[in-house]
């Protein structure tokens, strides 16, 4: 079976190199018939990489530990469930998985390239072939998943306990399906620029991917951010690792395309910015997938270091000069139709907005970066931790948020001064008395007052819009004011799934900003029936409890819980161990209120039987994850296909495959 | 309203310039405040703090043993941080430092936003002005040519009655 996936893969290779060119001619020379050929060789590469990623699996179930990369990540004892994971664990499986997704993806692309922007596809799918081939050639030629061993190991390594939890199937493959959909919009711009083709017809297909991706990325921090969180142990969901970064700034630059986009698509401005912001958000991407598998910095994330590190910084260095060369080429064909009227406007406002997002994305990357810059210039390695970046991103953050709020209050073209009063008094109203109760009943610091205040400008600059919406409806349709609520928001889709992504973006904010400014802690070692006092909790151990399973061994501190002296339940931490290794894993007890979390680590034991225990109170954490899935909804709303505009534009007639035209450039 | 406005934005430029600062200068540290602005050198890429809760370390143990040893020496934070650097270099420090070569960690990313902001600024600023220029002459052709189709009206309102 491995030697037949690992066929699948070089045929899987030659085919995508053939299709990529074939794709590419056949659309310069206008030849029907070769481009016909490629859109074939599209669904045969897909049926190709299907077969590999299904034989390392079958090699997986079956056990089949002959195989370097499966006895490595599975051993006889791993639950059926878990072992399915391995396909994405290490290094090679998940660039086999990555490969397996992007040739799904230009299949769909190449599908729905039956009914839009038929003439441009040709070129999309040469794009995403040739990064696909590729990919593959990597897999093929210096991470292949299927490689034999000269002699089969009796029993295979297993999976790290770490992964051994049902993240596993969350965080990894969110990540990992956000970063290869940006090839997508990425394929839709180079597209444009090499067919020469610079009108809006990309940035429509370009917007819409890129939210798909978008919506990926941020379910795979999150999902991360949840794992760090209960398992992992870190007293924390969010550590600036190397590797959460890598996914954290390709996050950031799409951000600020799909809110310049919007600029293009109402007044044809922007062009040339638009281009550089999917070129930048790809170029981010590879570079996260570079920095997760080159070693090239200390991550608990990353994989070792191997031959793929240079392939794939060869791949980003390519990317990037590629389409930097294409974009010069093209140049004076992206000027914008119109330009900017006022500094006051909704489109300077969304200019900043781009700014402090990209700027943002550059501190997190120039830290990033940094130690490997000092090494090289100074011969001095400098560390960058997490109080580094807390110090540089939080006046950019504020920044970002009170830009949320302003931007809808200012209109288009040029704000007028009686425009700003009326838009602004209100969400001031509610920003600058909040300032003051705030201070007056103690809150310290500044920055706290500061956040909080912001956040409660944005929400009262977004309750206006809404309001004003409904009114509208109510006056203008008759619908009473709980219907003209949902019907404002199906019937303006976009709009208003973008107001509720920012009221997500608020409670996630809050919860951040409450956690990291207020959150208490304390930490001793306690003998059983002794108690740690942390604000009006207090949590009192009990005994500790061994539980032995095959192969596995967990700890557990069990503990009673009182708040301001009432009971409150019990929880229960604590640390198994796994695995051939016997690696221990954290698993926190938590106790999880819209308040606040009572979060209680158990970092050790004694031979007396004595516990040491971190308890921590973390206010309003649990807003994170409610304000994480109100972005996804609000996402999945504006996303949503508009049926009204589906029936404006004139239906496109299916076109037989042997009569599809390609156009030139 | 605006009167109002006005009076609470004052107050809170009051507030913000008498805030006052939240710690001593004579405060002892505390351990988790000087584990959180070293990194571990385990190779785990974590604080030592961090890598203290999530996981058993000796490394990390190790480096909280000698920061309770100096604290209880009685030695100052930028004490403690400087005796590790001088053990294990630079990079055990979770903060580059603000001076030298470092300094362009700190420096560079408000730096390049502050280059952006100016970038764009002007760029608005030279945009809106040739926009403005653009209007007047569009007004006044406007105009002239509105005055032409007047004159034509009229022309031909005359030879009517002639």
């Amino acid at each position: 079976m491995a030697d037949l996936g690992y066929a699948a893969i070089i045929t899987a290779f030659i085919i995508s190199v053939y299709c990529a060119v074939a794709a590419f001619v056949g659309a310069r020379a206008r030849i029907n018939e070769l481009w016909l050929s490629a859109r074939n060789a599209v669904f045969v590469t897909f049926g190709l990489t299907s077969l590999a990623s299904a034989a390392l699996v079958y090699s997986f179930f079956t056990r089949d530990f002959s195989i370097a990369y499966v006895a490595e990540y599975s051993s006889s004892d791993l639950p059926a469930s878990y072992t399915l994971a391995g396909w994405w664990a290490g290094q090679a499986g998940s660039m086999l998985f990555m490969a397996w997704i992007l040739s799904l993806l230009s299949v769909i692309v190449v599908v729905q390239g039956q009914r839009r922007n038929r003439e441009m596809i040709p070129f999309v799918a040469a794009v995403l072939m040739g990064i696909l081939a590729y990919f593959l050639g990597v897999i093929a030629f210096a991470s292949n998943p299927l490689e034999k061993m000269p002699l089969a190991l009796s029993e295979g390594m297993g999976l790290n306990p770490l992964l051994r939890t049902s993240d596993m199937f969350s965080h990894p493959t969110t990540l990992l399906l956000g970063f290869v959909i940006f090839t997508v919009p990425f394929a839709f711009a180079m597209a444009a620029l090499i067919s020469g083709r610079l009108d809006d017809w990309w940035i429509h297909s370009a917007r819409r991917w890129t939210l798909i991706a978008w919506i990926f990325l941020s379910l795979g921090n999150l999902f991360g951010m949840v794992w760090a969180y209960t398992v992992l142990g870190w007293g924390g969901y969010w550590g600036w690792d190397p590797v959460e970064n890598a996914a954290f700034m390709p996050w950031l630059a799409a951000t600020a395309f799909l809110h310049s986009v919007m600029i293009q698509e109402r007044r044809g401005m922007l062009k040339l910015w638009n281009m550089v912001l999917v070129i930048i958000t790809y170029t981010l991407c590879l570079f996260g997938t570079l920095l997760t598998r080159s070693g090239m910095l200390s991550s608990v994330h990353a994989f070792a270091m191997g031959a793929v590190g240079p392939l794939l910084l060869a791949l980003t260095g390519l990317v990037l000069v590629g389409s930097l060369v294409l974009l010069w080429m093209r140049l004076p064909r992206l000027r914008s139709e119109h330009q900017l009227d006022s500094l006051v406007s909704r489109e300077a406002s969304f200019l900043a907005n781009n700014l402090v997002l990209l700027g943002a994305a550059f501190a997190v990357f120039w830290g990033t970066v940094f130690p490997i810059l000092s090494d090289a210039v100074r011969g001095v390695k400098v560390g960058v931790g997490p109080p580094f970046y807390e110090q540089t991103m939080a006046p950019m953050f504020l920044a970002l948020i009170v830009l949320m709020g302003i931007c809808p209050l200012i209109g288009w073209r040029k704000a007028s001064p009686e425009n700003l009063a009326r838009n602004f008094v209100y969400p001031l109203a509610v920003a600058m008395p909040l300032a003051l109760t705030l201070y007056l009943v103690g809150v310290r610091p500044l920055y706290a007052v500061l956040a909080f205040s912001a956040l409660g400008f944005v929400a009262g600059a977004i309750t206006l819009e809404f309001w004003r919406g409904v009114r509208a409806r109510h006056r203008g349709h008759g619908d009473s004011y709980p219907v003209a609520l949902p019907r404002l928001v199906w019937h303006n889709r976009r709009r208003y799934g973008g107001h509720i992504v920012h009221i997500g973006v608020i409670l996630l904010a809050m919860g951040i900003a409450a956690s990291q400014m207020f959150s208490t802690s304390a930490e001793a070692t306690v003998a059983p029936g002794e108690s740690i006092a942390v604000r009006d909790y207090v949590v009192t151990f009990r005994e500790l409890k061994e539980s032995a399973g095959s192969n596995s061994l967990r700890v557990t501190a069990m503990l009673d819980v009182s708040r301001g002296g009432n009971d409150a339940g019990t929880l229960e931490a604590s640390k198994r161990f796994e695995g051939n290794d016997q690696q221990p894993v954290t698993d926190v007890g938590l106790r999880s209120r819209p308040q606040e979390d009572l979060y209680v680590v158990l970092s050790g034991w004694t031979d007396d039987g004595k516990a040491i225990l971190k308890v921590a109170v973390n206010p309003l954490v649990m807003w994170i994850w409610i304000g994480g899935g109100v972005m996804v909804v609000g996402t999945l709303i504006a996303l949503w296909p508009d049926g009204r505009r589906g029936r404006r534009l004139p239906v496109l007639e299916r076109v037989p495959v042997g009569e599809l035209e390609v156009g030139r450039a | 309203m605006r009167r109002w406005m006005l009076l609470s934005a004052t107050a809170l430029v009051l507030v913000f310039a008498a805030w006052p600062s939240t710690t001593g200068a004579d405060d002892p540290p505390s351990v988790h405040e000087i584990a959180g602005e070293l990194m571990c050198q385990c190779g785990c890429g974590m604080t030592v703090a961090t890598c203290q809760e999530s996981m058993p370390c000796t490394t990390s143990d190790a480096m909280v043993q000698d920061i309770q040893r100096q604290i209880g020496e009685g030695k100052s934070k930028q004490e403690i941080l400087g005796r590790f650097a001088s053990i294990y270099g630079e990079q055990v420090l979770a903060l580059p430092r603000k001076s030298g070569f470092s300094l362009a960690a700190w420096v560079t990313p408000f730096l390049a936003l502050s280059a952006g902001a100016v970038l764009i600024s002007a760029l608005v600023w030279f945009w809106a002005k040739r926009g403005a220029a653009k209007s007047e002459v569009a007004a006044a052709e406007a105009s002239s040519e509105e005055f032409r189709s007047y004159e034509e009206r009229v022309d031909q309102d005359l030879a009517l009655l002639e």
